[in-house]
């Protein structure tokens, strides 16, 4: 094997002769060695939470995948950073947005709550949309339209609908959530991402399946089938896979995976998102 | 907890440094230079606890005019 290779995703993302020296998920500074004066940075959004039934019978939307910044950064003496969290399992139906995560001057945003029609900013993935009213999905920052195929820099959230198949979230440098059903039919599957994957969309109460969650560095969860609850799979993130959705009575959507894996939505329980992450190559 | 673990690995001695949370796994365990083995602890540092919690704000009383 080479330098230079992310191991994450098998692909270039750092200029030659330079290797990954450090991978930062938690504190809020970064010590670098004396004599390095600019390190390349490849920041990771928090992923965004799946959306809930909540016990109710509409399956929702899956979390969008974190956002991905990548530059140099010039060393000073304090390099403070901020890890963005994952979006937090919910019990509502709306899952909650990553945070962002910043370094150096350097951004990457979080990715969006499921069944929210909230834009997403700084490269975060839009969530999939909610099933009972059709809602569209949320878009990202760059402008990537709100529609299945809305794939580019980061993936759009999949439509949800009463009465067919969710659509998948879109595809990217971050995958948008898969949108959710009310239909005895499936939640669409999260989109999938270079760096960060989208959690599925759920299936509806009466539906028996949910959307996996869509791969990124690592690969998304699948969707577990239930005559009760389907929950959907997370998305792979940076670091780690996506959690598989746990069927049953409970419907539990499966986590996004570390560094930026969107939430899968669940029955009852959403998945979370996956927390960010900083990489340095110096 | 946050903790600054170094690694040094067994192959090429390639330096290489995780920061994570105590309970969160290791996320890259192989050499990122020559893949050929895994890296050893050779030091952990836990680190402060950066976050300062701000004081709540204060209550102001708006008196109708």
């Amino acid at each position: 094997m080479g330098i230079n290779t992310f191991p994450a995703v098998g692909g270039t993302v750092a200029p030659r002769d330079l290797t990954l020296q450090q991978t930062i998920t938690s504190g809020t500074s970064v010590t670098i060695p004396a004599g390095i004066n600019a390190v390349w940075t490849v920041l990771v959004g928090g992923g965004g939470s799946g959306g809930s039934s909540g016990g109710g019978g509409s399956g929702v939307g899956g979390g969008g995948g974190g956002g991905v910044t990548m530059g140099w950064v010039y060393v000073k003496t304090s390099n403070y950073c901020i890890i963005g969290a994952g979006g937090i399992v919910t019990y509502t139906t709306t899952g909650s947005q990553g945070g962002t995560t910043v370094f150096g001057g350097l951004a990457a945003g979080g990715g969006g709550g499921g069944n929210t029609t909230i834009t997403t900013l700084l490269g975060g993935a839009g969530g999939g949309g909610g099933s009972s009213t059709g809602k569209p999905s949320g878009v990202g920052f760059f402008g990537t339209p709100s529609t299945a195929t809305g794939s580019g820099y980061m993936g759009a959230g999949g439509t949800g609908y009463p009465s067919q198949v969710g659509d998948p979230g879109g595809n990217g440098i971050a995958g948008g959530g898969g949108g959710g059903t009310q239909a005895a039919a499936a939640g669409g599957a999260g989109g999938i991402g270079v760096f960060t994957g989208g959690g599925g969309g759920g299936g509806s109460q009466t539906g028996t399946t949910a959307g996996a969650g869509g791969a990124g560095g690592f690969a998304g969860g699948s969707a577990a089938g239930s005559s009760s609850y389907a929950a959907a799979g997370g998305g792979g993130g940076v670091l780690a896979v996506g959690a598989n959705g746990v069927g049953g009575i409970t419907g539990v959507g499966g986590a996004g995976g570390s560094g930026g894996g969107g939430g899968g939505a669940g029955g009852q329980y959403s998945g979370a998102g996956g927390a960010g992450c900083i990489l340095l190559y110096y | 907890m946050t903790v600054r673990y170094e690694y040094k690995s067994v192959c090429c001695g390639h330096e290489y440094v995780e920061q994570r949370a105590a309970e969160e796994p290791m996320f890259f365990p192989t050499c990122n230079v020559c893949g050929e083995a895994d890296y050893e602890l050779v030091n952990e540092i836990v680190l402060a606890d950066e976050v300062e919690r701000q004081a709540a704000p204060e209550v102001i009383d708006v008196e109708e005019i």
